[in-house]
């Protein structure tokens, strides 16, 4: 059972608050890493505020985070090579203590300017981009790397599995130039309702990672957007299904309660806390919780 | 010497293992240390003991075809930068990245992001990425030409300081501390100087000697002056390869030492393949024809490097075998043999010409070629008065002592083929 729990978004409008959003992320990782849970850094829409590269933010959180990092990445933002590279380097660094949830995006910018017109159905490139960023994780096996000094050979090439995918958006020819032990490489999230490559999918099927909403009081839950009627707020907690997975008003307890019933195969949680304090909620949260696996791979 | 004011500034390029094609069979070097994070955070450490500058990462978006023969790089830079700077807190971090195959948007937010979390130490050296095998991993089908690639490198330049200055639409990154990241450019060909004339504040060259450096100066002074800058905006840094010992013949049996580590499929597979030509065949003993290249217009790889490979040849007239080891499978730039103190001279004699503002340094073998730069050299440069003994300013741009400007312009979108 995995559980993933969302770094709420926060303003970076300068350098301090870049920092205070950095600081935050470290402290909610190391609550989460006590527990085997994962942080997601999430990625705004394209024509979302000003953020932090989810990658940037794991490479300088990768000096101290004990626990799982999970990036969001927007495929209509990111050519699959470029993902590709910053994901192994990163499942290098920490090591293989790392996940990419990808979002159905179209294709981006780089990649757009050489496929012509965008194909129509952005999930099925979301298929095909989930199937060559496996292909790439796959491509320079570790154990390519031979460093044989006196025969003055570093690398065997014929160890490399170049990508060599055509397909009808992407064409990626290449292995990656970071090499990685194939047991470490990056989980890959998607959502359930398309059928590719993931390792862990989110949404409603079975075995999928619920969705959840957390709003650990009414006034959370109003800041948010999020109406509630007066018959609710006279008997919270509150836990009711949306389009979007489940949604729970109420303490950590009643979080807690509905995650072991609802979410049984594990959770993408998102409280409606600031990221100044998912760290003091998740040390309140967790502890109620099973301990959970960790990220988990297909074989 | 004349008297020049001010300092040098000087930067670590941890081009891997080191600047020759056989660094990493250097003894006592782990051969797969290049793979190894602790690598580069132990040089980046060294490095903000020592003052530097910055630390300067290289890169292409493609896994290198000589990787039988020497490391790559092994780590994507961003994310390599980032951890850096998780690690230091003063030096400046130079990451290479290419403006073929990043979006300007997207690349602006993700650099922004490593300025704002770094206090201001981000520097951007935009490459244009040549070779039909990076390409082919961005889905084209071959090469855009050399002008192609200088036009495209130059809007999606214009487009990334634009967007820091957040001049069009919503702002995709805070603000920078140092008012944006700093540019820095590399490539000395045509279309090389116009680009970086008109947006580089840092300039990486491969000047051989102080002629080409002096000229090169000159060439990018009257760039820069077409596109209304003044010669102090910019800051030139020669490439340096440094072979350091404690004795000159101990200096120069180590750079023997590293010609002969040079794998030799390695050496001639890449000078053929730089220089367009196949040199599978040729005897190594032959002395290589005057003749053997021809106008630079044929050069499809670097022009950069494609003219110094003729400047050698012109001058030394060497045997294929001599070229090889003159270029040492390093990248073709100067490469300076001797102690600590003949070291320090060199660099102060180009820095007093006026051909250097400073140096990209390029140590042979990594990483004890650069501890004994950072050991030895630096402070001879130090006691001259030559090279900061303490940090002062907070930011790269502070560091070199690059006015705080916001040249940026109104951009439109990018033509949509690419």
């Amino acid at each position: 059972m995995t559980l993933i729990v969302e770094l709420p978004a926060a303003a970076v409008s300068d350098a301090a608050s870049a920092r205070a959003v950095a600081e935050s992320a470290l402290a909610a990782a190391g609550a989460a890493a006590e527990h085997g849970v994962a942080l997601l850094l999430p990625e705004p829409p394209l024509d979302g505020a000003a953020h932090l590269d989810p990658s940037v933010l794991a490479g300088l959180l990768s000096a101290s985070a004990t626990g799982s990092l999970v990036l969001e990445a927007d495929t209509g933002r990111h050519a699959p090579y470029n993902l590709a590279r910053r994901i192994q380097s990163l499942a290098r660094i920490l090591p293989g203590r790392i996940g990419v949830l990808l979002r159905a995006g179209g294709l981006d910018p780089v990649t757009a300017a050489a496929a012509g017109p965008e194909r129509a159905d952005a999930d099925a490139a979301l298929v095909e981009y989930a199937t060559v960023l496996r292909a790439l994780q796959r491509s320079f096996p570790q154990e390519a790397l031979l460093g044989d000094r006196e025969a003055g050979l570093l690398a065997d090439s014929s160890k490399l599995a170049p990508a060599a995918h055509r397909g009808e958006s992407y064409a990626v020819a290449g292995a990656l130039n970071v090499p990685l032990d194939p047991a470490l490489r990056a989980a890959v999230f998607g959502p359930d309702h398309v059928d590719g490559p993931f390792d862990q999918r989110i949404g409603r099927a079975a075995g999928s990672l619920r969705r959840v909403l957390w709003a650990p009081d009414p006034t959370a839950a109003d800041r948010a957007g999020i109406v509630l009627d007066a018959a609710q707020r006279e008997s919270l907690p509150l836990v009711t299904t949306t389009d979007d997975g489940l949604l729970v008003v109420g303490d950590a307890t009643a979080l807690a309660e509905a995650l072991e019933r609802h979410a049984p195969d594990g959770a993408l949680l998102r409280p409606l806390v600031s990221a100044g304090r998912l760290a003091v909620v998740l040390r309140e949260l967790l502890p109620l919780l099973p301990r959970r696996e960790p990220l988990r791979r297909a074989a | 010497m004349t008297e020049r004011s001010g300092q040098l500034h000087i930067n670590v390029n941890i081009l891997n293992a080191g600047v020759f094609g056989g660094s990493w069979r250097f003894p006592g070097h782990d051969p797969l240390g290049a793979y190894d994070l602790e690598h580069y955070l132990g040089i980046a450490r060294k490095a903000e003991q020592a003052k530097l500058d910055a630390v300067f990462l290289a890169d292409g978006p493609v896994v290198e075809g000589d990787l039988a023969y020497r490391p790559g790089n092994g780590f994507e830079p961003s994310v390599l930068l980032a951890r850096i700077a998780a690690e230091t807190s003063r030096i400046g971090l130079i990451g290479t990245f290419s403006s073929s195959y990043n979006d300007a948007d997207e690349l602006a937010a993700r650099l922004g992001a490593i300025d704002a979390l770094s206090g201001g130490r981000l520097g951007w050296n935009v490459v244009t990425t040549a070779g039909a095998r990076a390409a082919a991993n961005f889905g084209r089908g071959g090469e855009p030409d050399h002008g192609a690639r200088y036009r495209r490198a130059a809007e999606v330049t214009a487009r990334v300081v634009s967007g820091w200055a957040h001049h069009h639409g919503a702002p995709v990154t805070p603000h920078s501390p140092q008012g944006r990241p700093v540019v820095v450019q590399a490539g000395a060909s045509k279309d090389g100087v116009g680009l970086a004339g008109e947006h580089a504040e840092v300039i990486f060259t491969a000047a051989q000697t102080l002629e080409e450096g002096l000229a090169f100066r000159a060439a990018i002074d009257a760039s820069a002056a077409g596109f209304g800058r003044r010669p102090e905006e910019i800051v030139i840094l020669p490439g340096v390869s440094t072979v350091i010992a404690p004795t000159e013949a101990e200096a120069a049996e180590r750079r023997a030492l590293l010609a002969d580590l040079v794998p030799a499929p390695y050496a001639l597979g890449r000078l053929g393949g730089q220089l367009g030509i196949d040199l599978s065949t040729v005897d190594l003993d032959e002395r290589v024809p005057l003749d053997l290249l021809g106008p630079l217009e044929h050069a499809n790889g670097s022009q950069t490097f494609y003219t110094l490979v003729v400047g050698i040849v012109r001058r030394e007239q060497p045997t294929y075998r001599e070229l090889l080891r003159h270029l040492g499978g390093g990248a073709g730039h100067r490469i300076v043999v001797g102690t600590p103190e003949q070291v320090a001279d060199d660099l102060e004699r180009w820095w007093r010409s006026g051909a250097a503002d400073g140096f990209n340094v390029m140590p042979d073998a990594l990483p004890t070629g650069f501890d004994d730069f950072a050991d030895q050299v630096i402070p001879i440069l130090q006691r001259r008065g030559l090279f900061r003994t303490e940090y002062e300013g907070r930011t790269l741009r502070e560091l070199l002592d690059l006015p705080a400007l916001d040249r940026a312009r109104q951009q439109p979108a990018l033509a949509a083929a690419w």
